[in-house]
């Protein structure tokens, strides 16, 4: 019996030809990406987790493993749709109401079915990996890129992922269609089912629930992703998964609930007649209905009732409509429990990550919760479109009443925006929702600042608008395609569709319907350049959905005759009156608000995507590379007079220049560059000189002077030049000269002298597709010509800078140097800077609306500039700034600056740096973060780590070779770490530790070329700031306190303000070995030379109390000591080195941390101590590389 | 009022010939259109509700062409589909006071009258507030009887309406559609000669896409008059009386078979005379039919 229903089943899905579709899909999703990652498209940008553009192979077990289970977890729409069709069949086609009279037993009938569906969902979800090993198996594929793995790494991510998946969610969804008799409960689930897989994931992002997310997340993929988040490049390609208790308790977990649920369906599945709708016998109800029928009539009359056509009467039908259909969404069971669901999850996310930054949140400002409320929303909202679109224009059809309806008196224009606007309105109520939620949000928070107009602005216009574009077309699908899930399968797939338009070229929103630029509110500068081309941009689709609308009421299905063809017939009968005049109006209106955004944006602005300012650099590379080996005169002092205008957007700059010939060759002609978005007005020089060439399209101008200039010999340039914004951008806009919050940098205003490698294309993959020659990031840490220049600015050393700003009269204009003067003339502000000693040539021109907080620490004016409504951390920036100039002056030399300032900039960008005496901060980076008590103060840390850059980087600046983030950037870690310890405890400087060591692993793990030791380090931050800060601590545990700081402030001594050359990591690896005893130099080089893994575990701890109440406690201490290679390839290392041991009492308490030489892999360790301890931890302080740390302690028994 | 189709034509996309040149003229009172299933009679009921168009021919109402002027007929139209549903989840008040205002009904006191008023009519008055969901097959007719009457509709098309319903159910709605007729147009389509017998001064016989019989049921028997003859068989003759006379109708009665033929003079052999009714004049053109399909002849 099992076998018939079994077979009967299966025969019937394979004779589906949807069934080889979707094999068909899966495969070719497989073998694509395989191609794609395979390399066998040169030139093609690919990226799938960590194959294509590195050294991750595309056949990497890992990478199968990840494809081979993404697909199959966002298949498991499709394992809704198989085994919910095939729960619903029998009931569907009312086969039930006699195939149940048959003698057919309970549970071969289900076990058959489901049977029958797993081996299908099965076919088609192996399409994945058979497409993957067809793709990686064939000529196509770059041979360096594919690591042939064998057979077994196909399969394994089925036998793991796969196989308990679709168990899984097959029985869900199979007995959610048997029990509920319905499909649509089943389209419900698997929505639930992805849902509570996003939030998995959305709790994955805080580190202490990681263990629990990957045991709950029914898919696997989580436990799985545990396991490789620190892989190397070399484990990846090779290592099978292994299966983890994690996994294994994870897997288990799942098959047991599919088991229960599946045992639960057997047991309440009845083969009766169970009937919940209208047709059929008489219920109680109808009885009751009977008898009321026959009581008295009320005898009325009859009356004359008016019909109405005219204009005001259709709107009152459209109305109606809309109110009736609301009306019955309320009552929508499933519309209720998804809005449930959706606002449960969008309180849980944005309770849990709103503003999250290394596990300390920021206020919940309006703009910071709505970005997680309704970015979290964005899927609700799409699903409640589509899936209630289909509902509403169906409505009529499913309960076979559209006969009564379409032979009613009421245009089709009427029907159309009747259920057009109760999908607006439900989106519109949506946005209420949302915001009501997000209030709610931020009074749990504590938070009581409600910007509800900013909320209106945001929900109810910019994004409001893309939901009833969506909606439009989704009507729109839904009446051409006349099938409603055909309709359903349209949108997404133009929606997908939609999503991959930028990844064929197509990044222009003109050509992507419904989309508005997009854009980044900030509390400066509100809604700033974004808003004109936004409301544009709308008025532009809301035309074209007019133009839809009209489509749509052309085609709206009435009568009995649906047929396309048949339909398309009679449009040209209805198209006439009102309605053609709309047509047409909507379609030349929109046409010419296009042509108007194109000219904006494409005319008058050249429309830039990221391959066209590449384009840019490769240009300059290729005509301009001649030049680098020249010499060309450099950068000794600046005088520059800037006047920004932020109401009109522009700046003008003028200048004078000191240049000096500093090779020992005669200069006879250089080259000058300035962005070419800036429109030079003059360049002179004061000795006679004429233009080679003037390049617009690179912003190069090439200068030859009459006289070659002699070696030693200064002469001056000025130059006059303009930034201006025209009409407006839709992408790429210029965000750094705003109404409220500019930020401008050398780079965009002043030209730049000679040649610079630093404007050269920089990553590999890209370099190669546009046929530039392979070249390191950074030169050799021994090149001579990088030893000579600093690595922030090619053109200049060590320069006086003075400057003039003006703005307008509300704002202050700020750049280095001390403020000299400050007047105002006219409608105008001036203020005059100098700075008082020689700078590098890194300057920015700020200027906004501020409020402004002074303190003092001794003769320095400390100075914060802050939008008034972000005054939350400023007593944190001046703690940490006095706190900072304290301890760096006393350790490592004297501040040269008397004052020193922090400002705050829009969130265009996140970050905070640092200038001379001058620390621009983001809005988005520190102004409106929250520590609290426990949570790492990142603000405190942060702000400490930019003034250390006072010190390393505006004192000692690294020579532009190799390493030469070290002697900024890993000091700077170190300075604040020194700072923050002053406050802070060291269970809080622990929790530090474990980011910035979390920060390595996982970046070294993601590494797409080759992990550099420390002291090579450049571009990757992971190394400098990640691994740096846990060696800068494990040197300060190794040479303690005073020592370290003795050595930086005799390498600040040794290299302040020198250029000639520049210091290296090199000369700081061995200015600190001075200061350190000989047993820990190999110790030294290993941190900085090499890349050292640790793995450390305690055993058979156990401790005797002495006659002399003391404690002795003996441990065993094992010890693996491991270096790897820039793929990550390891091999074992001898041991002899210092370790620390921390000792616990009762209650965590530490007791002693003691240094012990370890010189074997396994050590018996025995420690003496004076109170009871309890737990014992080797490197409790995180001095060490470790991935695991799980073993690292163990708790202590008493031994008598 | 008067309803002029002319030569309508309809063959579907699978061949089917549903309407072949069926010309017809309809005035007020009700009109029967009686035919055995697949007959076209649904079709020629969706072609006049404006829900289907046809390959050829016409249909006007007053000089209005209904192809051209959907909405000025759909302005006059009350349709009963034969096979209709509604939207369970609302009450029966609800539903037809949406559907009033669909019609054209935007005074909300007026619609709330006629819809009172109507259900009250239908006899739905006391359930008015119940869920469709919950009505059973009968109530479900009168409701859609009732929508039909919304609006005050000049013309009245209803589909099989009595299909489905017991007796009891049946008579309240044949009175129903009696009283409503008065001045209207109203057009009955079912293949219960009873339906018709009861209700129409007028009426069709539609086989096979074509009108076999068009005028009043009283024309049709007296047509008939003295052809009918009937005899009470045995189970075991009826194949040979098949064989030998033209059998319009058998029926059991009581373990016995009752035949009618049809024969211009006396048959002989038993068979006595009976007054032709509504049935036998249906199903001589029925039979007719499809002899005549067949190639027989028929001799009325």
């Amino acid at each position: 019996m099992f076998r018939a229903v079994f077979t009967q089943n299966l025969k019937w899905r394979f004779r589906k030809t949807t069934t080889y579709l979707y094999f068909l899909i899966f495969t070719s999703i497989g073998f694509f990406v395989m191609l794609f990652a395979g390399g066998a498209f040169p030139g093609v940008q690919f990226h799938f987790a960590d194959a294509g553009t590195g050294k991750v192979m595309a056949d990497a077990p890992y990478v199968l493993y990840y494809l081979i289970n993404i697909v199959g977890a966002y298949g498991v729409l499709l394992t809704a749709a198989i085994f919910g069709a095939v729960g619903f069949r029998d009931f569907k086609e009312n086969y039930y109401s006699y195939g149940f009279t048959y003698p057919v037993r309970k549970i071969p009938y289900i076990l058959g079915k489901f049977s029958a569906s797993f081996i299908t969902v099965l076919f088609i979800f192996s399409g994945t990996g058979f497409g993957a090993f067809l793709g990686s198996h064939n000529h196509f594929v770059d041979p360096a890129k594919i690591g042939n793995p064998g057979l077994f790494s196909f399969i394994q991510p089925y036998l793991i992922g796969v196989v308990p998946n679709i168990l899984f969610a097959g029985v869900l969804f199979f007995s959610l269609a048997l029990l509920s008799r319905k499909i649509f409960p089943v389209y419900v689930g698997s929505t639930f089912l992805v849902m509570g897989y996003m939030l998995a994931f959305q709790l994955v992002k805080n580190l202490d629930s990681k263990t629990i997310a990957a045991v709950i997340d029914p898919f696997g993929i989580i436990a799985a992703l545990e396991h490789f988040k620190y892989w190397s490049i070399a484990e990846k390609n090779s290592n099978l998964i292994p299966f983890s208790s994690s996994l294994f308790s994870n897997r288990i977990i799942w098959i047991v609930a599919a088991i229960v649920i599946l045992s639960w369906a057997i047991y309440r599945f009845k083969f009766k007649f169970e009937h919940s709708t209208v047709s059929g016998k008489l219920n109680r109800d109808d009885h009751k209905l009977l008898q009321d029928e026959a009581s008295e009539s009320p005898g009325l009359l009859p009356i004359k009732a008016v019909p109405n056509y005219g204009i005001i009467a259709d709107i009152k039908r459209i109305i109606r409509i809309a109110l009736i259909e609301l009306k019955m969404l309320t009552r929508n069971i499933y519309f209720l429990s998804i809005l449930l669901f959706a606002f449960l999850f969008m309180m849980i996310s944005g309770l849990k990550s709103i503003g999250m930054i290394q596990g300390t949140r920021t206020y919940p400002v309006t703009y910071q919760v709505l970005d997680i409320s309704a970015g979290k929303f964005f899927l609700f909202l799409m699903i409640i479109v589509i899936f209630f679109a289909g509902e509403l224009i169906w409505r009529e059809r499913d309960k076979k009443t559209q006969q009564i309806f379409d032979a009613c008196p009421s245009k089709n224009y009427v029907l159309y925006m009747g259920k057009t606007i109760v999908l607006f309105l439900v989106q519109f109520l949506l946005m209420f929702f949302i915001m009501v939620g997000s209030i709610i949000v931020q009074i749990s928070l504590g938070y009581y600042h409600f910007e509800i107009g900013l909320y209106i602005r945001e929900l109810f216009i910019f994004r409001l608008s893309f939901f009833l574009f969506i909606s439009v077309l989704t009507i729109f699908f839904q009446v051409i395609a006349n099938k409603k899930y055909l309709g359903h399968s349209l949108i997404v797939l133009y929606l997908i569709f939609e999503d991959l338009l930028p990844m064929l070229g197509i990044r222009n929103d003109l050509f992507r319907f419904g989309h508005i630029p997009e854009y980044i509110y900030s509390d400066m500068n509100g809604y700033g350049p974004y808003l004109h081309p936004l409301l544009v941009f709308m008025v532009y689709w809301s035309f074209f959905s007019m133009f839809l609308g009209v489509l749509t009421i052309l085609f709206w299905v009435r009568g009995n005759e649906t047929g396309f063809k048949f339909r398309l017939r009679h449009t040209i009968s209805r198209f006439n009156g009102g309605i053609k005049k709309l047509g047409y109006a909507s379609l030349i209106l929109w046409f010419f608000v296009g042509v108007y955004i194109f000219y904006n944006t494409n005319i008058l602005n050249a429309f830039q995507t990221e391959d066209d300012i590449n384009y840019r650099s490769v240009l300059y590379e290729k005509r301009y590379k001649g030049f680098e080996n020249l010499p060309s005169p450099r950068i000794t002092g600046m005088k520059l007079d800037v006047s920004i205008f932020p109401e009109s957007r522009v700046v003008e700059i003028s200048g004078d220049m000191i240049l000096k010939n500093k090779s020992d060759q005669p200069i006879s002609k250089f080259l000058v560059f300035l962005n070419p978005d800036v429109y030079l007005h003059t360049l002179n020089l004061s000795v006679p000189n004429s233009i080679l060439k003037k390049d617009k399209e690179t912003g190069v101008v090439i200068l030859t002077l009459n006289e070659p200039l002699d070696d030693n010999v200064e002469i001056a340039l000025t130059f006059k030049a303009r930034m201006k914004e025209k009409g407006f951008k839709s992408a790429n806009l210029n965000t750094n000269l705003v109404h409220n919050g500019t930020f401008l940098r050398e780079t965009h205003l002043i030209p730049m002298i000679g040649y610079s490698r630093n404007l050269e294309l920089e990553k590999a993959s890209e370099r190669k597709s546009y046929g530039l020659v392979k070249r390191p990031l950074a030169l050799p840490i021994d090149d001579p010509v990088g030893l000579h220049r600093n690595y922030v600015s090619t053109d200049a050393d060590w320069i006086d800078y003075e400057a003039t700003l003006s703005t307008s009269k509300g704002q202050i204009a700020l750049t280095p140097g001390d403020l000299i003067k400050t007047w105002e003339d006219k409608d105008r502000r001036y203020f005059h800077y100098k700075s008082p000693h020689q700078v590098l040539n890194f300057i920015c021109f700020i200027s906004a609306q501020y409020e402004i907080k002074k303190d003092r620490w001794n003769d320095v004016d400390i100075e914060v500039y802050y939008h008034p409504t972000h005054s939350y951390n400023i007593g944190r920036f001046i703690e940490s700034t006095k706190l900072s100039l304290d301890y760096f002056s006393k350790n490592f030399g004297p501040y040269p600056l008397k004052h020193l300032r922090i400002v705050e900039f829009p969130r265009y960008a996140t970050f905070a740096t640092s200038f001379p005496g001058l620390i621009p901060y983001s809005e988005g980076a520190g102004f409106i973060s929250r520590p609290r008590e426990g949570d790492v103060d990142y603000v405190f840390d942060s702000t400490s780590h930019e003034i250390a850059h006072q010190w390393w980087g505006h004192q000692v600046i690294g020579a532009d070779v190799m390493g030469y983030p070290v002697t900024s950037e890993v000091l700077a870690q170190y300075s604040s770490m020194m700072v923050t310890s002053k406050k802070y405890s060291s269970d809080l400087l622990n929790e530090y530790a474990k980011y910035e060591l979390d920060r390595y692993l996982r970046g070294r793990a993601n590494e797409k070329n080759m992990e550099e030791p420390l002291y090579l380090s450049h571009e990757q931050g992971y190394i400098y700031y990640g691994k740096g800060y846990i060696v800068m601590r494990n040197l300060l545990g190794l040479m303690g306190e005073e020592n370290l700081n003795k050595a930086l402030s005799i390498f600040n001594n040794r290299f302040k303000y020198s250029s000639n050359p520049y210091p290296t990591s090199e000369d700081f690896v061995n200015i600190i070995k001075q200061f350190a005893s000989p047993e820990i130099y190999s110790a030294i080089d290993e941190m900085f030379k090499e890349i050292v893994l640790w793995d450390v575990s305690l055993k058979n701890g156990f401790y005797e109390k002495n006659k002399d109440g003391m404690y002795t406690l003996h441990v065993n201490l094992d010890v693996k000591k491991t270096i790897a290679d820039g793929s990550g390839n390891e091999k074992e290392a001898v041991v002899d080195d210092f370790l620390f041991i921390g000792v616990y009492g009762g209650d965590d308490n530490l007791i002693s941390a003691e240094k012990v030489r370890v010189k074997s892999t396994e050590n018996g360790i025995t420690l003496l101590v004076n109170e009871t301890p309890a737990k014992i931890t080797v490197d409790p302080f995180y001095y060490l590389v470790e991935r695991d740390r799980n073993n690292n302690s163990i708790k202590l028994d008493r031994k008598e | 009022m008067e309803l002029e189709i002319k030569n309508l034509s309809k063959t579907y996309n699978n061949g089917t010939k549903a309407l072949d040149a069926i010309s017809l003229n309809i005035t007020s009172g009700m009109f029967g259109l009686l035919g055995p299933n697949g007959a076209g009679k649904s079709t020629l009921m969706r072609t006049l509700a404006t829900l289907q168009k046809v390959d050829s021919g016409s249909v006007k109402v007053d000089k209005i062409d209904i192809f051209k002027n959907e909405f000025e007929i759909r302005k006059m139209l009350g349709y009963l589909p034969q096979d209709f549903g509604v939207f369970p989840e609302m009450s029966a008040e609800e539903m037809l006071d949406y559907i009033a205002s669909l019609k054209g009904i935007s005074n909300r006191r007026m619609r709330k009258e006629s819809v009172k008023y109507l259900l009250d009519r239908t006899n739905l008055f006391n359930v008015r507030k119940n869920k469709l969901g919950t009505f059973s097959g009968g109530m479900k007719q009168r409701f859609g009887i009732a929508q039909a009457l919304l609006g005050d509709p000049k013309i009245i098309i209803v589909d099989e309406p009595t299909a489905g319903l017991d007796p009891e159910e049946r008579n309240r709605f044949h009175n129903l559609l009696s009283e409503i007729s008065g001045d209207k147009i109203v057009i009955l389509s079912t293949h219960i000669v009873d339906d018709v017998r009861v209700l129409c001064s007028k009426m069709a016989i539609l086989h096979r896409g074509k009108v076999c019989f068009s005028g009043s049921p009283q024309e049709s028997i007296s047509d008939l008059q003295g052809k009918i003859w009937e005899k009470e068989i045995n189970r075991n003759e009826i194949e040979e009386y098949n064989n030998n006379y033209k059998i319009i109708i058998s029926r059991m009665l009581a373990g016995k078979i009752v035949i009618h033929v049809l024969s211009a003079k006396n048959p002989g052999n038993g068979f006595k005379s009976v007054t032709p009714d509504l049935e036998d004049v249906y199903f001589t053109i029925i039979k007719n039919g499809k002899d005549n399909t067949e190639g027989g002849s028929a001799d009325v």
